[in-house]
């Protein structure tokens, strides 16, 4: 009995062994489309129940499978489920294996409620808000028009809370940069895929950002991801690019990204304008376009991570624009004949950054480059030529849990050279409603410098157990251009009134410079003072959704703007010791914005809604006399967003809608013989309001998930139920009759990307 | 610098509207003013005289009698902020009592030169001699309002004449004449198409300018012609010296009229008048 039990045990055995006898097989997971290699991930293969894990390069191997057909499982949360029978011998060759994610379109949370931001008056859209916002075409400025605060335009250019477009400043990593849009409002000059993010910065925003008397918007560029090549290629109704990205080397450490975008618009303008021409009267013929309004931008980057505290990466940038055309309009005597437009820059950013220990750091960081503006305009030429230098740099530390401050330098150098042979009018400022041809020929020619200068320090004082922060900074600039230095103070307090409200309040003293043609004695005023403002905000947040990922967020806030020496055109003579000359401009205007905001965000799941209303009142007067709206003066501001994800589609709208914008209006003309041309006899200033402004845009996406890459198609079609939504008004050419004029009634857009 | 790209594309994409046209004579426009000196010398101290003429048309208006006021000062700068309005007016008597009777034009389809005023500029060194000397070389403008009212039509016009310390003047433009050449017909019905263009005495002067610095640029006029016309078409309406425009007849009699301008202030006037077919 012992014995045939043995035997027993041992054919068993010998049985098992020769069972388990198997092949070896390796393998990686990856996520399906992104091809990103998944960690952690568990394999069972049955009917064995054999079970092996990924290591944090999405690699696995079983030493030993059986021979022959098994069935794979895989369960991973937030992936579908993976199940498929492979039959394999000795020698296989490795398996790939792509997991595919539940919902590509999932949008990304954004966590508030614990407050840790450096600026409260600062808002950040994430690359995914600005790409898939209906309206925008996936510019990222253009979709913060979406924010509450930022008045509605036709073109790209930002008017926040009741200021004028030119009192916002645009940045790309900080640093300034000529123009921000192509043809001066189209879109960004930096393909939308290559940013990471937009900082939109408005009432009341700190010490580390100057020069601008109502706000920031600022330009964050992506950094290339480096577990492998990765890729883009997009072509869509105006333009087409792509962009490279990934590693150097066999590690992480060394990466690059290269990207550039070509359009070719002009080509449709100028079908466009072909059409318009054939159909116009000799009153309002359209420009021809002898050669076809095209931009291009590019951008390089490399970035260096090799040390483990100190960090480099060098930014190239550059963008041009090139309009060449004919025109013969009647009404003008300046834009008759040819018109030459072409507008360039190239940027050279390097950046170092050095972290001596968790809370003490040092970033500093340049720019280099040169800046080319040519405009000639039938016999006419003005052309701006300028070598640009800037310097930012910030030391940071922690002191204690309750203390931290910043200093920090922005500084910017400018050489330029002007070049002037053009009607005086084209510096009167954007508000000038008398022809070109009317105004004086100015002949100039420029040469000089521009630096200036700015140092500042902030402050963080953490009290009562992290529920009182108080941010007292100070700002100093210095603009050579003036001659003069300006002390600016700064600061708020952010009151935590429980784990998911908070409060706060931010004051600020702001100066901006004037332009260099505006001080030049040959087409400005040398004298003219930077004009000034002074920021209050208070604002209040409440997060309701516990700790979820779903639920609402409101936004509600006040704000109050006061602004003095304004720049006004004059045209007194002034006496100096070389005689009367023009006195062109003074500083005798002020004026004053007060408004609120709402914003009310909701996420569930699959749909998104967001509820934006802004509230402004925005006045302007020159000294001792009675104010009057200014053009930003948008009554009311209503902006919803909302959006569904489903099974790889995403549709999105948007509706909007703003009071009418004031003008002056126009009441009759006076013929002034040596021009040919009428001069408009204007009534009270900004008097009259343009049509109410709405207009409903639909965005639909969708994806196509292939194992290595995915393919997205999207139809973006702004103003669907084709609203006139009028931009201006025209007027006959001696202002005796008008008529509003309206943006193109209809603009679908539509695109195809690739990305691997 | 003005947003002229963006207002680029709209115009390139959009309808204009129905405005009436530029160059289509009709209601009461003034075409021209000629002065005899476009220029006036800013070195002399005694005062000048300057005989203007402007040139009127009102077809569809007929005969009437405007009142014309003529008031002159040294520029106060045409733009909507001052209206156009002299703080130290001088008033010119127009003759007939400052009246224009436009009976007196009714052969010529009422289109043409008005009653010449004489303006007196006094002591033009001494209006000069408070400005910076780049204003002075360059000139500063005194101009010459009109204001023509009949009921409830009214014109004004503006003609600005600078005072300058150049050495050389500036002088109107000539004009020879209009010539029509007639193209061979196309195997149509349509009007026949005719070169239009002007033969000039004159020519393109070279003159001078100083720039802030002082420095002194030497630059030559550009001509640019504009076309007046009661009926049919003229394409394009407005060109430049050397050029040429199609004119577009139709059986009714007409009225051509050609302005050139130097961009200085001088200006010509010719008008024809065309029998209908």
């Amino acid at each position: 009995m012992r014995l045939s039990l043995c035997w027993k045990v041992i054919s068993l055995l010998l049985a098992t062994s020769t069972a388990f006898a198997g092949v070896r097989i390796s393998g990686t997971v990856f996520e399906k489309g992104t091809a990103k290699p998944l960690p952690l991930v568990n394999i069972f293969v049955l009917p064995e129940a054999l079970q092996t894990t990924t290591n944090e390069a999405g690699e696995f191997v079983f030493a030993d499978l059986p021979e022959g057909e098994r069935e794979w499982i895989i369960n991973v949360t937030g992936y579908k489920r993976f199940k498929e029978k492979f039959t394999y011998q000795k020698n296989h060759e490795a398996v790939k294996i792509y997991l595919e994610k539940i919902s590509y379109t999932k949008f990304e949370t954004t966590v508030v409620g614990k407050l840790d931001k450096r600026d409260p008056a600062k808002k950040t859209l994430q690359q995914k808000e600005f790409l898939q916002v209906p309206g925008a075409g996936g510019d990222p400025v253009r979709a913060v028009e979406n924010l509450p605060g930022v008045g509605q335009s036709f073109d790209a250019n930002v008017a926040i809370q009741g200021s004028p477009p030119e009192d916002t400043k645009y940045l790309i990593e900080g640093h300034e940069l000529p123009f921000m849009f192509h043809f001066f409002g189209l879109n960004t000059v930096a393909v939308p895929e290559t940013v990471k993010s937009v900082d939109f910065l408005s009432a009341g925003y700190g010490a580390e950002f100057g020069r601008a008397a109502s706000g920031i918007i600022n330009l964050n560029l992506r950094r290339p991801r480096t577990d492998r090549l990765h890729g883009m290629a997009f072509v869509d109704f105006t333009a087409s690019g792509g962009y490279l990205e990934g590693k150097i080397g066999k590690t992480a450490s060394r990466n690059f990204f290269v990207g550039g975008r070509y359009s070719y618009l002009g080509e449709v303008l100028k079908i466009g304008a072909d059409i318009a021409r054939k159909n116009s009267d000799d009153d309002n013929v359209p420009p021809a376009f002898s050669t076809a309004p095209t931009y291009y931008d590019f951008n390089l980057s490399y970035h260096d991570d090799r040390h483990e505290r100190f960090k480099f990466s060098f930014i190239t940038l550059a963008a041009k624009d090139k309009v060449v055309g004919t025109t013969s309009d009647a009404k003008s005597t300046i834009f008759s004949g040819t018109i030459f437009g072409e507008f360039e820059f190239f940027r050279l950013i390097p950046k170092l950054s050095y972290q001596f220990n968790p809370d003490e750091k040092l970033e500093t960081s340049w720019a280099a480059g040169i800046d080319w503006q040519r405009f000639r305009p039938g016999r006419q030429k003005l052309n701006f030529t300028s070598q640009h230098y800037s310097w930012r740099s910030e030391y940071r530390k922690k002191f204690t849990p309750h203390y931290e401050w910043a200093v920090g330098t922005d500084f910017v150098y400018e050489r330029f050279h002007n070049e002037v042979r053009a009607a005086e009018g084209f510096f009167s400022g954007d508000d000038a409603l008398t022809p070109l041809a009317a105004t004086k020929l100015l002949i100039t020619e420029d040469t000089g410098d521009d630096l200036r200068q700015g140092y500042y320090l902030s402050n963080r004082i953490t009290l009562i157990e992290d529920k009182l922060i108080l941010t007292p900074n100070l700002r100093y600039d210095y603009f050579g251009s003036h001659a003069q230095g300006y002390l600016q103070p700064r600061g708020g307090v952010i009151y935590r009134i429980n784990a998911a409200a908070n409060a706060y309040f931010n004051s600020g003293l702001y100066y901006q410079p004037e332009q260099p043609f505006n001080l030049s004695k040959h087409t400005g005023n040398p004298k003219l003072e930077p004009s000034k403002s002074v920021h209050y905000a208070l604002k209040y947040e409440h997060d309701f959704r516990q700790g979820s990922e779903d639920g609402i967020v409101v936004t509600s806030g006040l704000f109050y703007k006061d602004m003095r020496d304004l720049k006004l055109r004059s045209n007194a003579q002034i006496k100096t010791k070389n005689g009367l000359v023009p006195e062109r401009f003074t500083n005798d205007g002020q004026g004053n914005v007060r408004g609120a905001e709402l914003l009310l965000k909701y996420k569930q799941s699959r749909a998104h809604l967001n509820v934006g209303y802004t509230y402004t009142r925005s006045r302007r007067r020159a000294q001792d006399d009675k104010d009057y709206p200014s053009p930003q003066d948008q009554t009311h501001n209503l902006n919803l967003s909302a959006s569904y994800a489903w099974n790889n589609y995403i549709l999105a709208s948007r509706f909007r809608y703003v009071t009418g914008t004031p003008y002056t209006p126009i009441l009759g003309g006076i013929y002034f013989e040596n021009a040919d041309t009428y001069v408009p006899v204007s009534g009270a200033k900004f008097a009259e309001r343009n049509q109410d402004f709405w207009q409903l845009d639909v965005r639909l996406d969708r994806r196509w998930i292939f194992n290595t890459w995915i393919l997205s198609l999207y139809l973006d079609v702004q103003n669907v139920t084709l609203r006139d939504n009028q931009v201006g008004t025209a007027y006959s050419f001696d202002y005796s009759q008008s008529e509003p004029t309206y943006f193109i009634p209809i603009l679908p857009t539509f695109g195809i990307k690739g990305e691997f | 610098m003005r947003n002229f790209f963006l207002l680029l594309l709209i115009a390139s994409a959009c309808n204009a509207p129905d405005f009436k046209d530029f160059s289509q004579l009709g209601e009461l426009r003034i075409m021209g003013i000629v002065a005899d000196t476009p220029e006036i010398d800013g070195t002399r101290s005694d005062d000048v005289q300057v005989v203007l003429t402007p040139y009127l048309s009102h077809i569809s208006g007929g005969a009437r009698k405007f009142t014309v006021v003529v008031v002159s000062c040294l520029d106060p700068s045409l733009s909507q902020e001052t209206n156009q309005g002299c703080l130290d007016p001088k008033f010119a008597a127009y003759p007939n009592g400052n009246t224009f009777d436009t009976q007196v034009l009714a052969e010529d389809n009422f289109t043409g030169a008005m009653d010449a005023v004489t303006i007196t500029i006094v002591n033009p060194a001494a209006q000069l001699a408070a400005f910076s000397p780049q204003q002075r070389y360059n000139g500063v403008n005194y101009v010459v309002i009109f204001r023509l009212e009949h009921g409830a039509t009214n014109l004004t016009a503006v003609k600005a004449i600078p005072i300058s310390e150049r050495k050389t003047l500036n002088r109107n433009p000539e004009i020879k004449d209009i010539t029509l050449v007639q193209q061979a017909a196309a195997k149509t019905l349509a009007p026949l198409n005719v070169d239009v263009s002007f033969t000039d005495a004159g020519g393109e002067e070279s003159y001078t300018e100083m720039s802030a610095d002082g420095s002194i640029d030497r630059l030559t006029e550009s001509y640019f012609i504009t076309w007046f016309y009661y009926t049919g078409k003229i394409k394009p309406r407005r060109i430049l010296l050397g050029q040429s425009s199609k004119y577009q007849p139709t059986p009714r009699k007409n009225t051509l009229v050609a302005v050139v301008r130097d961009r200085r202030g001088g200006t010509a006037v010719k008008v024809r008048q065309l029998p209908g077919s």
